[in-house]
């Protein structure tokens, strides 16, 4: 297959991909509108999203074409992304239950900051029963 | 395997792949540890929040639903210049990249709208952790959607110069290419994270 050719058969599924992206889109919104039972709309959201990515990064992105050496090479980045999000997410997950306080009046912002003399006058007071 | 490539790299190419490939790919794995550092960030953030919005009833959904659409089409037409290129239609080429070009600009100009919107409301990054998050990351990517119209345009400048038979040419828009559609794949994450979810 000459290089004109290959340029010609991709556009097809260049479309394809496209409406198959735009087809992702609504659903991902349709099912946001639904509420689903709390963890299944992450998971649904989170699912879709990752297809979209594999769709364009595979198709797009020319990674189903492509050489090994690159796929080598992404996967080191994946496992690099992995350590990036599980680390902190399970460090903060273990030490969440020994600063739930802090971590509670980091998230509030302005409210939080509101109300600090409320948590200093009780500090002391409950250090010393 | 590069069979978008015809034109011949040998002397740019040192390890299998041809060096501009391999540079693009290095510098979108660091652009992955740096939009993933931010998610990693949002994750932990949203945990720790004793409450948090919902995109629904804070954003505006259908606009970034249209902005999801037009990024999406400029994936399309973008990846069809690099098609009609490697077809040495230059006609095809010119027209497709400028769609893509006109798209980005009007992802942005929906973007202007919605911060004006937003701060008109009195909604400033430091207004909650919420908005610090939303503005940081549609701003950064922002940044990257200025960054690849430039890009873009550059290509479209250098085509109509002498750029058009030089031998790097359709590599140079396959990688653009590539960025524009790691642009794409960060709205794709960011757009259920901070607007359905």
């Amino acid at each position: 297959m000459s290089d004109h050719d290959d340029a010609q058969s991709h556009v097809k599924l260049y479309w394809m991909i496209g409406a198959a992206l735009f087809a992702l889109t609504i659903a991902t919104v349709g099912v946001s509108k639904v509420h689903l039972v709390h963890p299944w709309g992450l998971i649904v959201g989170l699912a879709i999203a990752t297809l979209k990515a594999g769709l364009v990064a595979a198709i797009f992105m020319h990674l189903k074409w492509e050489s090994r050496f690159i796929y080598y090479f992404l996967g080191v980045t994946l496992a690099a992304v992995i350590i990036l999000f599980a680390i902190p997410i399970w460090d903060f997950e273990y030490l969440r239950p020994l600063f739930v306080e802090h971590a509670d009046v980091a998230a509030q912002g302005h409210e939080a900051a509101a109300h600090p003399p409320v948590h200093g006058a009780e500090a002391p007071a409950s250090s010393h029963p | 395997m590069s069979a978008h490539a015809p034109a011949v790299q040998s002397p740019y190419e040192n390890t299998g792949v041809p060096d501009g490939k391999l540079a693009i790919w290095l510098f979108l794995a660091s652009e992955v540890m740096l939009f993933g550092t931010l998610f990693t960030s949002y994750i932990v953030l949203r945990t720790a929040a004793a409450s948090w919005p919902r995109g629904w009833d804070v954003l505006n959904v259908p606009l970034a639903t249209f902005n999801t659409f037009i990024l999406i089409a400029s994936s399309v037409t973008i990846v069809m210049a690099h098609a009609k290129a490697a077809a040495r239609d230059k006609k095809g080429f010119m027209l497709n990249m400028g769609l893509t070009v006109l798209m980005a600009f009007v992802f942005l100009v929906v973007k202007y709208f919605e911060y004006s919107s937003k701060f008109a409301h009195g909604h400033y990054p430091s207004t909650s952790i919420f908005y610090g998050i939303y503005f940081t990351t549609t701003g950064l990517h922002g940044i990257h959607i200025l960054g690849g119209i430039a890009w873009n345009l550059g290509l479209m400048w250098w085509a109509n110069r002498d750029g058009w038979d030089d031998r790097l040419f359709i590599g140079r828009v396959e990688y653009a290419g590539l960025y524009w559609h790691f642009v794409d794949v960060v709205w794709i994450f960011l757009f259920p994270a901070l607007y359905l979810l």
